[in-house]
């Protein structure tokens, strides 16, 4: 594939519906993407259905605009790559049949990206790190739906070493954030809240901290909040102690971030770099946690910008462009897969 | 000529059809237990193929957009918008009802009105009446419980996948009420319509979906 060669790469698995033109050469030519938070914000999470008629309300007319933006016609086009898992079956199946729609116009090939795969992929987009991450490297997946630390030695090569025992870590964040009465999203309203708290006043429990491997755990964390809000009555509780609850809880999780990072190190000796990704990858305290154990190792700290961090559709089409690249395309006839654990991957 | 690709993934069954001046050129239909997502693509991509033709030499691409199971109707909307932008042509909706009464045969559809009924599985029919001897719904289908059926006002013939019981519950009120075979729709029929609409003998209908109820959510509190 010549470099100026572009790829239209869409996403739709979870809130977001994006769409971006992305060239073989990492050139970003176009990218969009519309949140839904409002769509759902009124039921304090993500409702698939209501999630799935946003995506096929906007995703076409996205699709349009970043063409537009791009310059370039559907013809022009070396491949279409659309998530197709894991996420939410709903609007994995918008995005994937409205891609291979695209596709068939014109006898393009369509790629079905991992989501997962993805993420962990953006660490190698051109202009992102010097020359790009080389593999393998330690990939840290936090977001909302997903908890895991990945080997990633190679595109459709990746080893999960360890996962989430009970909730994601967003899922953490937003389960606490509400418990302390902040609204949904809560990761970013509780960090917030807890840039004016005192994390030592409260101390809270860091689950699995120096155990072997690189599981994670949050829900006793969890708890530990709903435990020290339950000691006043409901409302009541004082803002400092809001505040300190916030900034305690956060710590914690980054504390516990930074052990099973080192941890994973340890089980991927030969990892070039340290890469975070994922809505959590936002959360300062946990990114300068995370850099603290990579410089202890002498290893970059790879965190993509956060618009590469959260749900994109630059990151499918470049993943998109890695796997035309390498020949790897899939059948019109593929079913979009709410779970497909990266070890599934075929390369 | 008029050249229409047709996609229907609306019921239990999904089917995708190339019609050429309202003649059947290909088709494509199989029972959607394994998932309309992943049929539906390769179908449209077949008959697009035996037909001999690219998307882009289409006239239109219809699709149908319910009522009927919201994944399905989805992944046959989201795959017509896809052919439909990049081929740069035009999308027309076909709704379910117009879908069950174009294969309804025309010497009954002349004489009696067809009541097109969806099972919505929650306990209620949406039902889409259309007209004797019209191929276009008038109206929004309108959700009724079987025990709620509004009175026909002349002779029907019932279709779509609630048939059997609704057509048994009018006979029970001594309506005259006939159980037609069209239980599923299909695409060929949905093309069927969709050529009435390009060449205007039909009003025209935007390929937007037609869910009929809302999500099955509501807000906490």
């Amino acid at each position: 594939m010549d470099d100026t060669a572009a790829v239209l790469g869409l996403e739709s698995s979870c809130d977001e519906t994006a769409a971006a033109v992305l060239r073989a050469d990492g050139t970003i030519l176009a990218e969009a993407v519309l949140s839904q938070l409002e769509e759902h914000a009124a039921f304090g999470g993500v409702v698939p259905e209501i999630a799935a008629r946003a995506h096929l309300d906007h995703l076409p007319r996205l699709a349009a605009r970043v063409m537009a933006e791009a310059g370039l016609g559907f013809a022009d086009l070396a491949g279409i790559a659309a998530t197709s898992g894991p996420g939410l079956i709903g609007g994995l199946i918008v995005g994937a049949s409205f891609g291979k729609g695209l596709a068939i116009a014109h006898g393009l090939p369509f790629v079905a990206v991992n989501h997962l795969e993805a993420h962990a992929l953006t660490a190698t987009l051109p202009g992102l790190v010097e020359g790009g991450a080389r593999f393998p490297y330690l990939l840290l997946l936090l977001s909302g739906g997903h908890c895991q630390c990945v080997a990633v030695e190679g595109v459709g090569h990746f080893r999960r070493l360890g996962t989430t025992l009970d909730d994601a870590v967003g899922e953490a964040f937003d389960k606490a954030a509400k418990l302390l009465g902040l609204p949904w999203p809560g990761g970013p309203a509780l960090e917030r809240l807890a840039a004016t708290g005192d994390a030592a006043r409260i101390r809270l429990p860091r689950p699995l901290l120096g155990r072997a491997g690189c599981d994670f755990s949050f829900s006793g964390l969890k708890t530990a909040v709903a435990h020290a809000v339950a000691r006043h009555p409901p409302g009541a509780l004082p803002e400092a102690d809001r505040a300190d609850l916030a900034a305690g809880f956060q710590a914690s999780v980054a504390a516990v971030m930074a052990d099973r990072a080192r941890h994973a190190l340890d089980m991927l000796p030969a990892a070039t770099a340290l890469v975070v990704a994922g809505g959590v990858a936002a959360n300062g305290a946990v990114r300068t946690a995370l850099a603290g154990a990579a410089r202890e190792r002498g290893l970059p700290m790879v965190a993509p910008p956060i618009r590469l961090c959260t749900d994109n559709a630059v990151m499918v089409a470049w993943a998109g462009i890695e796997r035309l690249r390498r020949g790897l395309t899939d059948p019109l006839g593929h079913a979009p897969r709410p779970r497909w654990p990266l070890d599934q991957l075929t390369a | 000529m008029a050249r229409i690709l047709a996609i229907d993934g609306a019921l239990a069954r999904c089917s995708a059809a190339l019609l050429e001046d309202g003649v059947l050129r290909a088709a494509r239909a199989e029972a959607g237990d394994r998932g309309h997502a992943a049929l539906l693509p390769p179908m449209a991509e077949a008959v697009l193929a035996e037909a001999g033709l690219r998307a882009t030499q289409l006239d239109a691409v219809a699709v149908v957009v319910g009522p009927g199971g919201f994944t399905g109707l989805r992944a046959a909307l989201a795959l017509a918008e896809g052919i439909g932008l990049a081929a740069g042509r035009p999308l027309i909706g076909v709704t379910t009802g117009e879908a069950l009464a174009a294969a309804v045969p025309e010497a009954v559809r002349a004489s009696r009105a067809v009541w097109a009924v969806v099972d919505n599985r929650r306990g209620r029919v949406l039902l889409e009446r259309i007209p004797p001897g019209s191929l276009a719904a008038t109206a929004l289908p309108e959700p009724v419980t079987e025990a709620e059926l509004p009175l026909p006002r002349g002779p029907v013939a019932v279709a779509g996948d609630a048939a059997l019981a609704v057509a048994a519950r009018l006979a029970a009120r001594g309506e005259d009420a006939l159980l037609t075979e069209s239980r599923l729709p299909d695409a060929a029929a949905a093309g069927l319509v969709a050529a009435l609409r390009l060449a205007g003998r039909l009003p025209p209908r935007e390929a937007r979906p037609l869910y009929v109820e809302p999500p099955a959510v509501r807000p906490p509190g």
